[in-house]
């Protein structure tokens, strides 16, 4: 046990429940690194969504603390998380947010009055990655479900963060885009991307899994 | 005695109708004081909701000071109470003007709440029984499911912008709106895709496929929502009379 390294990702001893809801969960820790790719499992309504927010800032816990690189979330604004730790939703539609694929993946960069030439060659590449030439000229909105994952996933590569917290990447993708992904996931973990994979699909994470986690009944297990 | 929260719906509406265009009608302030006090021992007594309302009414109050300025400003009546290098900032009648305003507005929301303590099965039952038309009924009942999945939409695309860096409480007024577009456009088509949706769900389970339709459930006012519409009326006249 590596008990004394401090992790870029420490959840320590936090509880959490909804409004005046139970706790759920309660006094759970975990570490997570930048240079594994960790499987969190686990039924549904079991918290892995809740658990990515709580990690992400959007969720405060009730008691106990999350710290990001040394510093406590809590203490962070949501920006300044964000751009260390990608997050994709469960739910693309909450990221989606230009009128055009090339919009979506440039827009908080032009809002920003960031380096727009540089945004624009990485916009390229990951359409080219991600083979989403075909979707070029369609409102976002009218994307089926899996290419709008795809797309949110590529918005937020396009922040290179140091760590990604992916909520069901491959819910409704088909299975060569799932085979892409992994490779993606692959290459980007090779280069010292850490990763946290909340999945429902036991084959994903064969070959990309360093470790799994199942979150059950509020605490989190190796399996 | 009344049961809690257990009047019929309509008299609820009939308590809202009245109090509000009384509100709205009168320019008394000690009568808006009057209104506004029936209207909080009425929530008080049928429901709960009182904490939320008087929150919802904690936001609105730079709105009120701003409008006793502009009030006092704008306007010559009155005396003035703070004078800055010549210009009148405030006048007791702009003080007036925006307590009324603020009443007014208390009022109303104070009163809507009201309808907020029955169940929205019972609100519709209870329109329908008015003899509203069943689609309107039927719209506002489906605008009212919208509105909490509306929110939390809101409220994870807000938070998905602030991981991007853009803070909307934090930006200048012009890129506000910018902001704004990019958080509004999406949500605006999303819904009405659902709703295009939803109509289809609808007509393949057979709406309006018949003529007429009729309830299985049936609201009959009783004696004790005839004594609160009474007395409602009575009190709001009688103080209309004795206080103006
Ligand atoms: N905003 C909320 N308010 C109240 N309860 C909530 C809220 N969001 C989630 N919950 C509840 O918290 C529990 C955990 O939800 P969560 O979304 O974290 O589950 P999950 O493990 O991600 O499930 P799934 O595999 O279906 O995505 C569920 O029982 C859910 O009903
Ligand atoms: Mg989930």
């Amino acid at each position: 046990m590596s008990q004394n390294k401090t992790r870029y990702i420490e959840i320590e001893n936090i509880s959490f429940g909804y409004g005046k809801g139970p706790d759920l969960f309660n006094n759970l820790s975990l570490g997570l690194d930048k240079d594994e790719i960790t499987v969190l499992l686990g039924e549904n309504g079991s918290g892995k969504t809740t658990l990515a927010k709580l990690v992400m800032g959007m969720l405060g816990p009730r008691s106990g603390r999350i710290m990001l690189d040394g510093v406590s979330v809590e203490d962070l604004a949501l920006g300044e998380v964000g751009m260390r730790v990608g997050y994709l939703f469960q739910n693309p539609d909450h990221q989606i947010f230009g009128a055009t694929l090339i919009d979506q993946l440039l827009w908080s960069f032009e809002f920003l009055g960031e380096d727009i030439d540089l945004a624009k060659g990485k916009a390229e590449e990951l359409i080219r990655l991600f083979g989403l030439e075909g979707s070029r000229d369609t409102y976002p909105y009218y994307l089926s479900l899996g290419e709008k994952r795809i797309l949110a996933l590529a918005s937020v590569l396009m922040r290179s963060p140091d760590y990604l917290i992916l909520d069901e990447p491959t819910s409704s993708l088909d299975e060569e885009r799932a085979g892409v992904l992994k490779e993606v996931l692959k290459n980007l973990s090779e280069r010292g991307i850490g990763m946290l994979i909340i999945t429902h699909d036991y084959d994903f994470p064969e070959g990309l899994a360093h470790r799994t986690i199942v979150l059950s009944e509020g605490r989190a297990c190796n399996g | 005695m009344v049961e809690r929260g257990k009047l019929d719906p309509r008299s609820k509406l009939f308590f809202v109708a009245t109090i509000s265009s009384f509100a709205v009608g009168v320019s008394d302030t000690r009568m808006l004081l009057f209104l506004f006090i029936l209207a909080a021992l009425a929530l008080v007594y049928l429901g709960t909701g009182i904490y939320q309302a008087v929150h919802r009414l904690g936001k609105l109050i730079y709105v009120v000071l701003a409008l006793a300025i502009v009030q006092s400003v704008l306007t010559d009546a009155g005396e003035p109470l703070i004078r800055l290098m010549g210009v009148t900032i405030l006048t007791d009648y702009g003080i007036e003007r925006a307590a009324q305003f603020l009443l007014r507005v208390s009022i109303i929301i104070t009163s809507s709440f009201l309808i907020l303590t029955s169940t929205t099965r019972d609100l519709i039952q209870g329109l329908l029984q008015m003899k509203l038309p069943y689609e309107l009924v039927f719209m506002l009942s489906i605008a009212a499911k919208f509105l909490p999945t509306l929110r939390n939409e809101m409220i994870h695309k807000v938070m998905a912008m602030e991981l991007q860096g853009i803070d909307l409480k934090g930006i200048r007024m012009g890129k506000k709106l910018k902001a704004y577009r990019y958080l509004l456009l999406p949500v605006t088509v999303n819904s009405l895709l659902k709703s295009r949706e939803l109509g289809v769900a609808m007509e393949m389970r057979g709406f309006r496929a018949m003529e007429t339709r009729t309830s299985f459930r049936q609201l009959r006012l009783e004696g004790k929502d005839y004594l609160f519409m009474g007395a409602t009326a009575a009190t709001v006249i009688i103080a209309y009379i004795i206080i103006t």
